[in-house]
């Protein structure tokens, strides 16, 4: 039932792609199918979640496709509320696809679990995990936003205005809004890795050689860099916003990549844990 | 009337001047011309003619332009839409104008080449626009070099109030068109007419955020050069506008921080927005279409050419007909001014009827008839008792006129302590009767009207300069008819209609292309009210029913006096008189003597108003003689 539940939500977020696509090559500045898509969308995957952790009593954050999924849903309501406050829809054409394809990802990897480690039942582990997510939302926010100031400045540095000059708003709206989202997301990803690293001393003498641990570490501290560029280290606009692109590219190469690769503990299913421990 | 849109390759001292484009439309015999630049000696001429295309092009080529492509009426409609409006309708439009349209329509509008027609053009092309852009799209997509200009600043700063900017540039006008945008300070240097040092411009590279080089202003810096200015430079944005021809600042493009907009990236970026609009306009050639048909009816009909009584296509009238449309829609003060004859209360009527006192009383005081004695009393009223023959209150002009249009004729004939109360109304919005010593509030709109010179009459002390001014908020000056002869043909076929049905005629007479064009050439110092009876005459005379060159009444037919010759009128010639006042006076004394004495007669003959003999009578002291 999860399963098909999870590629629904991929069929959603699909759509809304298509959509904002769609609104997007045909400059209707409203965007209205593409919002509304992603309304539903994210109202069916915040019921799918509710629902979720009512029935196994614990958050979806079990395993990386469980949490792949929650993220999604984070980011998109972040992304939605971005775009409701500041009554621009174009950056949906960007970040929907993303959406698509973490869920795809998602829904490819789900396989339901019956047995979870109890500390996934944790308040704290639960803080801990909500805070990175929010903080992962606002960084990807930042990424898609920090990519468009590059693509849009480089039609203005050629001399060459085309579609993203005509689609998008301006590089100082960009680099507020990204600016605006590291911001967050390093407020989050900072009271989320400071609990992470309390409860996992806790659990393991060894966590600091977790790969996720560290590429998290080297992300925040790129995103800790994007906050003090301008104003310490007199970089240019222009650099600040390339740093932050690095950033999100490496905080998605360590979200999944290294989770499907790298041997991690931050995997909380019982029969990986007993792996781990064979 | 014909609209013609040529696309041409002309002289630019020609087509860049608007002073040498109005002796061009004179000698093309065109009513409008305007000429809109394209690039290097390539326009597009906008003209209104009634000659046929054939002719057009043919006076064009005697002008040494080369057409290359002409548009006719509903097309050129399109064109000239598309052209001022980004609009992208299906004319074949590939190569747009330089600089703002509007701006380039009403520099010609100054200099007397272009009028309500092409305006109107304009017009209707800006308000098609609007009710089919709307601004986001105009934002996103935009055409004309302001849109482009405000779009790519938009882009790199998004506030232009935030912005310092510089320009330099070969032309005058550059200050006037850059300050229309919202920026935070604008400093723009002349480069022809002020020796600018290349230190300024350095300056303006190191601290302004947008610097703009217009024309053949930019300086050719190589590339280390530049790169030493931008050291000293904050890492913040620098926008370079280089809209010369050259280019010589292309080398700046590969540098940090640095944008350069130029005049390549501004057709590109505006084929590309053309495009784009297409896309939003579903329905355009719909409302391109209704369009040109409100266009053509305003055009060839009375809309354009009568306004409550009044006749006119000639550009001078039609201006008139156009500053009374702005002024009747408020209470503003009016003063009308021309020669007698011309139609100073139609255009007071006009004034009163189009506005949104229409419903309520349109008074007429014709201060040049009232006995001195009397004016006050008949103006402001009296009481009971006031004076002798005051039998009983009454309101006065003022009061019945209250919440309508009170029309002062002749206002220039008020005598001078009567001014000083007039003065008083205007300011008080107040009357007191004769004899009362309350006073009554009023609302009344003023129009005045005068064939006098009021500015003259101020110098001499003969009218108050304090009531001038009060009446002259707005100073409508209605053209004579000598100014403006190609109206005579659509007058005159108005008063043969009118005649027609004042003499009971089944038929309205026709008139000869002989007569007519006698009396086109004809002066008629007596302006329209002479041409009325005229033709009255003519028609009264007539027995066939056509008019021809016998029906016109000697003293029409023999004198010629716009080319400038004499007269074979005996009792002038041999008036032995000295001033022209002297040959007037001989002659009105003459023609009364004629009729009897009978001044309706002879304010007939003479073409004047009966109001005008009268003060001539008057001025001359010879109400007595008469």
């Amino acid at each position: 039932m999860e399963t098909i539940f999870f590629w629904l939500l991929t069929a959603g977020y699909l759509c809304t792609g298509i959509l904002y696509f769609r609104s997007f090559t045909r400059q209707d500045v409203t965007y209205k199918s593409g919002s509304l898509a992603l309304d539903i969308t994210v109202a069916l995957h915040v019921l799918a979640l509710v629902v979720f952790t009512i029935e196994y009593g614990r958050i979806p954050v079990a395993t990386l496709a469980e949490t792949l999924s929650t993220s999604v849903c984070v980011t998109a309501l972040c992304y939605r509320l971005v775009e409701w406050r500041l009554r621009d829809s174009s950056m949906g054409t960007f970040i929907a696809p993303l959406f698509f394809l973490l869920q795809a990802l998602a829904s490819g990897m789900y396989s339901p679990v019956q047995v979870v480690e109890p500390i996934l039942e944790d308040i704290t582990f639960e803080v801990h995990v909500l805070a990175m997510l929010i903080g992962y939302g606002a960084f990807i926010v930042s990424g898609i936003s920090s990519l468009l100031f590059l693509l849009l400045d480089r039609e203005l540095e050629k001399g060459e205005p085309g579609v993203f000059f005509q689609r998008l708003q301006s590089l100082p709206y960009f680099y507020r809004l990204t600016m605006g989202s590291v911001r967050i997301g390093v407020f989050f990803g900072a009271i989320g890795l400071g609990v992470g690293l309390y409860f996992a001393n806790e659990l393991w003498s060894d966590f600091i050689q977790d790969p996720k641990v560290v590429a998290t570490f080297v992300v925040l501290s790129l995103y800790v860099l994007v906050l003090l560029g301008r104003s310490q280290l007199q970089l240019s606009e222009r650099s600040v916003v390339a740093v932050c692109a690095v950033a999100t590219i490496a905080l998605l190469f360590a979200y999944t990549v290294l989770s499907l690769v790298g041997p991690t503990k931050h995997d909380f299913s019982s029969i990986s844990s007993i792996l781990q421990v064979v | 009337m014909n609209v013609y849109v040529l696309h041409t390759t002309c002289d630019i001292h020609v087509s860049r001047s608007p002073r040498n484009v109005a002796a061009m439309c004179k000698r093309i015999s065109a009513a409008e011309l305007c000429f809109l630049p394209i690039e290097g000696a390539e326009c597009y001429a906008v003209c209104i003619s009634n000659s046929q295309e054939s002719d057009i092009v043919q006076q064009f080529e005697q002008e040494q332009c080369t057409v290359q492509h002409v548009w006719q009426n509903e097309t050129a409609c399109s064109v000239l839409w598309t052209l001022s409006t980004g609009l992208p309708i299906n004319t074949g439009i590939e190569k747009f104008v330089e600089g703002n349209i509007e701006h380039a329509v009403l520099r010609h509008v100054e200099a007397g080449a272009c009028g309500l027609i092409l305006q109107k053009l304009l017009h209707t092309g800006s308000t098609l626009a609007a009710s089919l852009l709307s601004p986001a799209i105009r934002a996103k997509h935009p055409v004309s070099d302001a849109e482009l200009f405000e779009a790519y600043v938009r882009m790199i700063f998004e506030n232009m109030g935030q912005c310092d900017a510089t320009v330099f540039s070969t032309e005058d006008e550059a200050y006037s068109h850059y300050s229309s945008f919202p920026l935070k300070s604008l400093d723009v240097r002349n480069v022809v007419a002020e020796d600018i040092p290349d230190s300024h411009i350095s300056n303006a590279i190191i601290h302004a955020d947008i610097v703009v080089f217009e024309g053949n202003s930019a300086p050719s810096f190589t590339k280390q050069e530049l790169q030493g200015l931008l050291k000293r430079r904050e890492k913040s944005p620098l926008l370079v506008c280089d809209f010369s021809p050259s280019n010589p600042l292309a080398v700046l493009r590969k540098l940090p921080h640095v944008y350069l907009f130029t005049n390549d990236n501004r057709r590109s970026l505006r084929a590309r927005s053309l495009k784009e609009r297409k896309t939003h306009i579903g329905n355009i050639q719909g409302a391109v279409s209704a369009a040109t048909e409100r266009f053509n009816t305003w055009l060839e009909g009375k809309q354009r050419t009568e306004l409550c009584g009044m006749l006119g296509a000639h550009q001078e009238i039609q201006s008139i007909f156009d500053l009374i449309r702005r002024v009747s829609k408020n209470t503003i003060t009016v003063l009308i001014g021309g020669e007698s004859g011309t139609g100073k209360e139609l255009a007071a009527r006009a004034i009163h009827e189009l506005g949104p006192r229409s419903e309520r009383p349109f008074v007429v005081v014709n201060c040049g008839a009232i006995p001195e004695n009397l004016i006050e009393s008949e103006l402001f009223g009296y009481v009971k008792g006031a004076f002798t023959g005051a039998a009983k209150d009454t309101d006065g002009l003022f009061r019945a006129a209250h919440s309508g249009t009170i029309f002062l004729d002749e206002v220039g004939e008020l005598p001078l302590n009567l001014q000083v109360k007039l003065l008083r109304v205007l300011q008080e919005r107040e009357v007191r009767p004769v004899g009362d010593s309350r006073s009554y509030p009023i609302d009344v709109r003023v129009v005045a009207a005068t064939n006098k010179n009021l500015q003259e009459e101020v110098d001499q002390e003969r009218f108050r300069s304090d009531l001038y001014y009060r009446l002259n908020v707005v100073d409508v000056i209605l053209p004579a008819l000598r100014h403006r002869s190609s109206d005579i043909p659509l007058l005159v076929r108005s008063f043969l209609k009118q005649a027609a049905m004042q003499f009971g005629l089944q038929t309205t007479p026709s008139i000869t292309s002989k007569a007519m064009s006698i009396l086109e050439s004809h002066s008629w110092p007596g302006n329209i009210r002479q041409l009325r009876h005229t033709v009255e005459r003519m028609v009264a005379v007539s027995e066939t029913g056509i008019i021809d060159e016998h029906n016109i009444p000697d003293e029409i037919a023999s004198v010629v006096p716009a080319q400038g010759g004499t007269t074979n009128d005996g009792a002038i010639e041999n008036s032995g008189g000295k001033t022209l006042r002297d040959v007037e006076r001989r002659h009105i004394l003459k023609v009364l003597a004629e009729v009897d004495n009978n001044h309706e007669a002879a304010a007939k003959i003479l073409g004047i108003g009966r109001t005008t003999l009268w003060r001539k009578l008057k001025e001359y002291g010879d109400t007595a003689d008469t």
